[in-house]
């Protein structure tokens, strides 16, 4: 009998020591996700749950700004937009540019438009004494050519009462709901009322160009984008012959581009063009007022804001139910060390269940969110007064979400491990 | 050889010390089948697991095979209890979610068997404390001599040269309780060191030696009332050859 052998038994190398503690850790996570379905099914869908809440709030909040800029592109300015210099009454050389935009290919349509500013007057037929004031609001007057416009906005599918413009209606006009107390949402002209009584038929009057015309309303257009809604508008040769304009000189042109075009290409071309002389060129973002960026910053700071709270959330949901979760297992730590598992092993097992729950509750939450919850938004989207509120969720923004859950749930894991691990093994056993 | 030179433990009762032993020595040579007694409450449990590298003492050292277990790193000592070490608690010890053979098994794949391997071993463990019929039961589902005995399966299956028990057949009945002493006194012919913390009349009879522990010192007991059938100068370590 040797009495003092130095060297180990059966010593192997450190390395395939901390490769066994691996294979045991991958066990013991094996058999406790196994042992307990139930807990682990309602872990899972917890971290669905909290996964879906990490994308699904901030997401709306970005898809409500994203709703009113693509309902902008859309209606209003298209893919681009021309308008005159501030210090020009129009587009100069209007025939060439448009000429110039008819003969590019990436261009599908594009819809020239003759603005002025006026005023809207309505009611005043029963109005006999001087004193009666009529009721008037300030607008904006729009001459568009209807086929060009609604080739390019679409802006026929904005009628919500009676009907669209033809080339030939003469005194007929669209009016946006914002200047008719009837139509009349949340927004208005501060300081000026809508006008009341005011429908599709009614009589109304045009002030433009120091001329008061007698029109009849044919239509009304409501959109989410103010600008239409402060509108008034007539066919183009209409509003010309009222301001006695004799140039050809059109104010802006909205351009809708072929599928597939760059809109930054097209820009790029079109400041090389003779047109870059004669007309201010913007995308369609670059051309939203400076409001309209302001409420866009505003909401993706709220998004962003919303979104470092469900990170919280998610990260203290985590912890405790990963916290619950070791801490009941207490005494099988202690004894896998009595018996000598090596902590990381003990640890390994802890974290390998975890991100297991977390890997297939983020793959349950991004296969709802894209075949479910994201189309279910585009079809049904959020009526927000001032957008269509849909859900934008990008598929990288899902996957980083995705692996914050998992960085998030490997830190929670290891903290409680740690802490038991850490007790002498005998209190663990014992549950002392 | 197991060994503990000048060892003290206390507790810290309120706001005074309570010492529970104080320059207490100790030694089992290879091959050894010692038993410790005691009154509950003299201390017996924690001096086992002072031995066993499961607690720290206040003051002293235990060294394996003359591995001081003071001068181990935290991983070195897990390590040194999965080789040399094979424990038997009072309560049994198992992992819950895991069934027999399962638990058998974990630490086996700690040491680094291949997986069919450590199963062979673990299975052939089981079928020698006769278990090989329950192999996939959890122990919620075994009686308390059958959890002890997948106990023991665990403590044996990697032929370590100590195995040490605490009061192994106190929750027992009669029948059961003397199973497991047979399985003991067979390991013990084995070759394995042995030393089992007990009340069990029966178990002091196997015993190499007997030690009782009392006011913080051991005392001997009697003399070797149990003669092993093999000379102890011809069991040595290896495999236990049952
Ligand atoms: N962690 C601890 N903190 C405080 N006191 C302790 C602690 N562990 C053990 N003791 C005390 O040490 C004494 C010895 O305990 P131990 O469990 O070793 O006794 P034992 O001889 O095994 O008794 P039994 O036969 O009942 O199992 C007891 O008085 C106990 O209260
Ligand atoms: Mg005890």
């Amino acid at each position: 009998m040797t009495d003092a052998p130095n060297v180990p038994v059966r010593s192997r190398l450190a390395s395939s020591r901390a490769w066994n503690a691996v294979r045991v850790g991958f066990f013991i996570a094996n058999r406790q996700v196994r042992a307990n379905i139930g807990t682990s099914l309602l872990i899972i869908v917890v971290m669905v749950l909290t996964y879906l809440n990490l994308l699904v709030v901030s997401g709306v909040m970005v898809g409500i700004v994203q709703g009113l800029r693509s309902e902008r592109l859309q209606y209003y300015s298209g893919d681009i937009i021309l308008t005159n210099h501030r210090e020009k009454d129009s587009i100069q050389n209007s025939p060439d540019a448009l000429a110039y935009l008819r003969a590019l290919p990436a261009i599908a349509s594009f819809s020239p438009r003759y603005l002025a500013e006026g005023a809207l007057e309505g009611n005043y037929a029963g109005k006999l004494l001087l004193q009666d004031e009529a009721d008037t609001i300030p607008t904006n007057v729009a001459g568009i050519n209807p086929v060009a416009e609604d080739a390019t906005t679409g802006l026929s599918r904005l009628v919500i009462e009676g009907r669209y413009l033809q080339p030939s209606d003469y005194d007929q006009v669209l009016i946006g709901t914002s200047l008719l107390a009837r139509y009349k949402t949340l927004t208005g002209i501060p300081g000026s009322t809508p006008i009341p009584n005011v429908g599709v038929g009614s009589k109304v009057r045009i002030l433009v160009g120091g001329i008061e015309h007698e029109m009849t309303v044919k239509g009304i257009v409501a959109s989410k984008i103010q600008e239409l809604n402060l509108r008034v508008f007539m066919v183009d040769a209409q509003l010309r012959a009222l301001l006695g304009r004799t140039d050809d000189g059109v104010n802006e042109i909205a351009i809708k581009l072929a599928p597939g075009a760059d809109a930054a290409a097209v820009k790029g071309q079109l400041a090389l063009s003779a047109i870059n002389a004669d007309a201010k060129i913007q995308l369609a973002q670059e051309s939203e007022p400076v409001f309209f960026q302001d409420f866009a910053t505003t909401f993706n700071k709220l998004g962003s804001f919303l979104g470092g709270i469900g990170l919280a959330v998610a990260f203290i949901v985590i912890f405790i139910l990963v916290f619950v979760n070791i801490i009941t297992r207490r005494r099988s730590i202690g004894i896998l060390q009595a018996i000598g598992i090596r902590a990381s092993g003990i640890q390994i097992g802890y974290i390998a269940q975890s991100v297991l729950y977390a890997i297939v509750g983020a793959a349950i939450g991004m296969l709802l969110l894209f075949t479910l919850i994201e189309p279910y938004f585009i079809a049904y989207p959020i009526d927000f007064p001032f957008s269509n509120g849909i859900l934008t969720v990008s598929f990288i923004e899902a996957v980083v979400k995705a692996l914050v859950l998992v960085v998030a749930i490997i830190l929670a894991s290891f903290i409680p491990a740690r802490l038991i691990l850490r007790q002498e093994i005998v209190d663990a056993v014992l549950g002392r | 050889m197991l060994e503990a030179r000048d060892l003290k433990k206390q507790f810290l009762s309120g706001e005074s010390v309570f010492v529970l032993f104080e320059h207490l020595d100790f030694a089992a040579k290879a091959g050894e089948m010692v038993v410790i007694t005691g009154r509950s409450g003299s201390g017996k449990s924690t001096l086992l697991y002072q031995l066993g590298l499961l607690d720290t003492p206040n003051d002293g050292v235990v060294s394996v095979d003359g591995i001081p277990a003071s001068s181990l790193a935290h991983n070195a000592r897990t390590d040194l209890r999965l080789e040399r070490f094979g424990y038997v608690f009072q309560d049994y010890g198992l992992m819950p979610e895991m069934t027999a053979l399962d638990n058998v098994l974990v630490p086996l794949i700690m040491r680094g068997e291949s997986y069919p391997r450590a199963e062979a071993a673990a299975r052939a463990a089981l079928v020698r404390v006769g278990l090989g019929d329950r192999l996939s039961s959890k122990p919620a589902r075994l009686s308390g001599g059958q959890q002890q005995r997948v106990s023991i399966a665990r403590a044996i299956a990697h032929e370590p040269p100590y195995i040490l028990a605490d009061e192994p057949t106190a929750n027992l009945d009669s029948a059961s309780a003397r199973q497991v002493l047979d399985m003991f006194s067979e390991i013990h012919r084995g070759g394995a060191t042995i030393i089992m913390v007990t009340h069990e009349k029966e178990s002091l009879a196997l015993a190499d030696r007997v030690l009782e522990l009392r006011d913080g010192a051991l005392l001997a007991v009697g003399t070797e009332t149990h003669p092993p059938a093999v000379p102890s100068s011809l069991r040595e370590g290896g495999a236990y050859g049952l």
